[in-house]
């Protein structure tokens, strides 16, 4: 097709187009953390790198108390939510169960609830209870908000993986005399550990991400990246490029475990709502 | 079944169902019952039962229709410009029979895997007047073109500017991955018979492929809207003091400003709407299976 060899340019035009709006703001993330200095004359590009904003950050008590914060509550919570999202995608999703009884299939549904939900809306009912049980402001009540929205999402993940492990297997592991909990360590966990990986990125990059829960629920007493970086955009001291190079260790951590994602599990079925 | 593994599985599915009771139910009742007034959980409730916050919430002199409204005009606006992009984007590479390679791929996605504070924060500082489109945008408007004295304010500004271009940008590469999964199943038989029949591309677009895709397109427009209609984020950092977008409208009332009776009726109003719009897209999603 002659036509179509000729206009190529056109394909390419389009392409590279629609990489650059992907990528120019990914960009600027970049070049506002690493600009040392920035005239406003010439706005169109910095005059220095360098990483004095870094240094500035991490020489911060209250930044560095945050980022681990930020990395031990998603640490927590993507084992937490492995925990308690396992054994519930294998009855929800092995093809060994037959129809599951009503009740099952209940909190199945109600399984995904929260993924319709505004945050906002949890947080508030939370609020109350937490502040009547004493969890307010506390680790363990921000690890348990988190999971929320982390357990639909990992349990998603998990349960298609399950959907796929032939019935015959588990069938013959109990005809010879396997209990449930060896089919599930022998059987189950090697074959479904990339639907468990991904369930478990998601749960990590979800609570690394999440912040009105831990606005509402943790602060002050519990901070993350993105209260601080919120404090430099939105707080009462503005500071873009603090905020770009605190925003990095967000941006680095989670592109790259979506990528993993993509690479292990050839899927998009779970796809991140809400902003 | 047996009824021994029966029980198994409810031992198996026990410590979700307690987790999605204590974590989900519990504030969902305190919300529902807090906004007839029926708890004493938190200042300014009454404890017994009123419709106060449900009048004061439907009462058009009052700012809560005007957040709702301000809620879904931009959700709409938002949701029209990504699921456009995406199928434009889509319709483009099927027509132009450009392969979708691995780097590509990922690459699409890149805005919806994007933290949603860094998304919102990057567009703060591109659209602020010192960003880069600030500047642009005044440069083209206010020097070159001179149709205002000065740039009008593209963040924070209450037409929710802002929120629309952020929320389109992260949302378009969902429409676009729905909408190119969709048009590969496509049969090629019937736009090769179209043309045969001499239909140009916009009449084979209209008449088939639009058709078509029918329920795939409907549910991604749906999970588009929902996404952003219960985003908090993005209109936090980039929206007005006023209009306020639902979620920032409740947060403000029940943790700003002490009103709580308007932050449960609020809640409770929210979480109707988005379970609407859910189901709407859960059956638009089940007959999109049926149909493919």
């Amino acid at each position: 097709m002659p036509k179509r060899s000729d206009s190529r340019w056109v394909d390419w035009l389009v392409i590279g187009l629609v990489v650059w709006l992907i990528l120019f703001p990914v960009v600027v993330v970049f070049l506002y953390a690493f600009a040392t200095k920035w005239f406003p004359s010439h706005w169109w590009w910095p005059q220095e790198f360098g990483i004095n904003w870094f240094r500035k950050i991490l020489t911060s008590n209250n930044i560095v108390t945050a980022m681990l914060n930020s990395y031990l509550i998603a640490a927590v919570v993507t084992l937490a939510t492995i925990g308690v999202t396992f054994p519930a995608a294998y009855v929800f999703g092995a093809r060994t169960q037959g129809n599951n009884g009503s009740f099952i299939q209940l909190v199945e549904g109600f399984s995904n609830i929260p993924l319709a939900f505004p945050t906002i809306t949890v947080g508030i009912g939370l609020l109350p209870f937490y502040a009547k049980i004493g969890l307010l402001s506390s680790f363990p009540g921000v690890v348990l908000a988190h999971m929320i929205m982390a357990v639909p999402y990992a349990l998603r993940a998990m349960v298609s993986s399950f959907l796929m492990v032939p019935p015959e297997y588990e069938e013959a592991a109990r005809n010879l005399g396997a209990s449930r909990a060896l089919i599930l360590r022998k059987i189950y966990l090697p074959l479904v550990w990339p639907g468990m990986m991904a369930g478990g990125i998601f749960a990590f990059s979800w609570s690394l991400n999440e912040f009105v829960l831990i606005l509402l629920l943790g602060y002050p007493n519990i901070e993350t990246i993105p209260v601080q970086v919120y404090q430099f955009v939105g707080g009462y001291y503005l500071h873009p490029q603090q905020a770009a190079a605190l925003g990095l260790f967000l941006l680095v951590p989670t592109l790259a475990l979506m990528f993993l994602v993509e690479r292990t599990v050839k899927s998009s079925a779970v796809v991140p709502a809400g902003a | 079944m047996s009824p021994r593994r029966q029980l198994g599985n409810l031992l198996l599915i026990a410590p979700l169902t307690i987790f999605l009771l204590v974590m989900v139910m519990v504030p969902l009742v305190i919300a529902m019952l807090s906004s007839f007034g029926l708890t004493t959980v938190a200042p300014g409730l009454p404890g017994h039962f009123t419709l106060q916050g449900y009048r004061d919430f439907f009462d058009p002199s009052k700012p809560s229709l005007q957040a709702l409204w301000f809620t879904f005009k931009v959700t709409l606006i938002t949701t029209v410009i990504s699921t456009s992009l995406g199928l434009g984007l889509a319709l483009f590479m099927h027509f132009r029979k450009i392969r979708l390679n691995a780097a590509l791929s990922f690459l699409v996605k890149v805005p919806l895997f994007m933290p949603y504070l860094v998304t919102a924060f990057v567009f703060w500082v591109l659209l602020y007047p010192r960003g880069y489109i600030g500047i642009i945008f005044e440069i083209i408007f206010v020097e070159f073109f001179r149709l205002a004295e000065e740039a009008p304010a593209l963040v924070a500004d209450p037409y929710g500017i802002a929120i629309i271009v952020c929320g389109s940008w992260m949302r378009f590469p969902y429409a676009f991955v729905i909408i190119h999964g969709l048009l590969q199943m496509l049969d090629p038989s019937l736009e090769e018979a179209a043309r045969t029949l001499g239909a140009r591309t916009g009449r084979i677009v209209r008449r088939i492929h639009l058709p078509l895709l029918g329920y795939g397109l409907l549910s991604a427009v749906l999970l588009n809207f929902l996404a952003l209609f219960i985003a908090f984020s993005i209109p936090f950092v980039l929206g007005a003091s006023w209009p306020q977008f639902l979620s920032v409208f409740v947060y403000v009332n029940a943790k700003d400003q002490g009103n709580w009776l308007a932050g449960y009726t609020t809640s409770v109003v929210y979480i109707c709407v988005a379970l609407a719009i859910a189901y709407f897209y859960t059956r638009a999603l089940a007959k999109a299976r049926k149909h493919a």
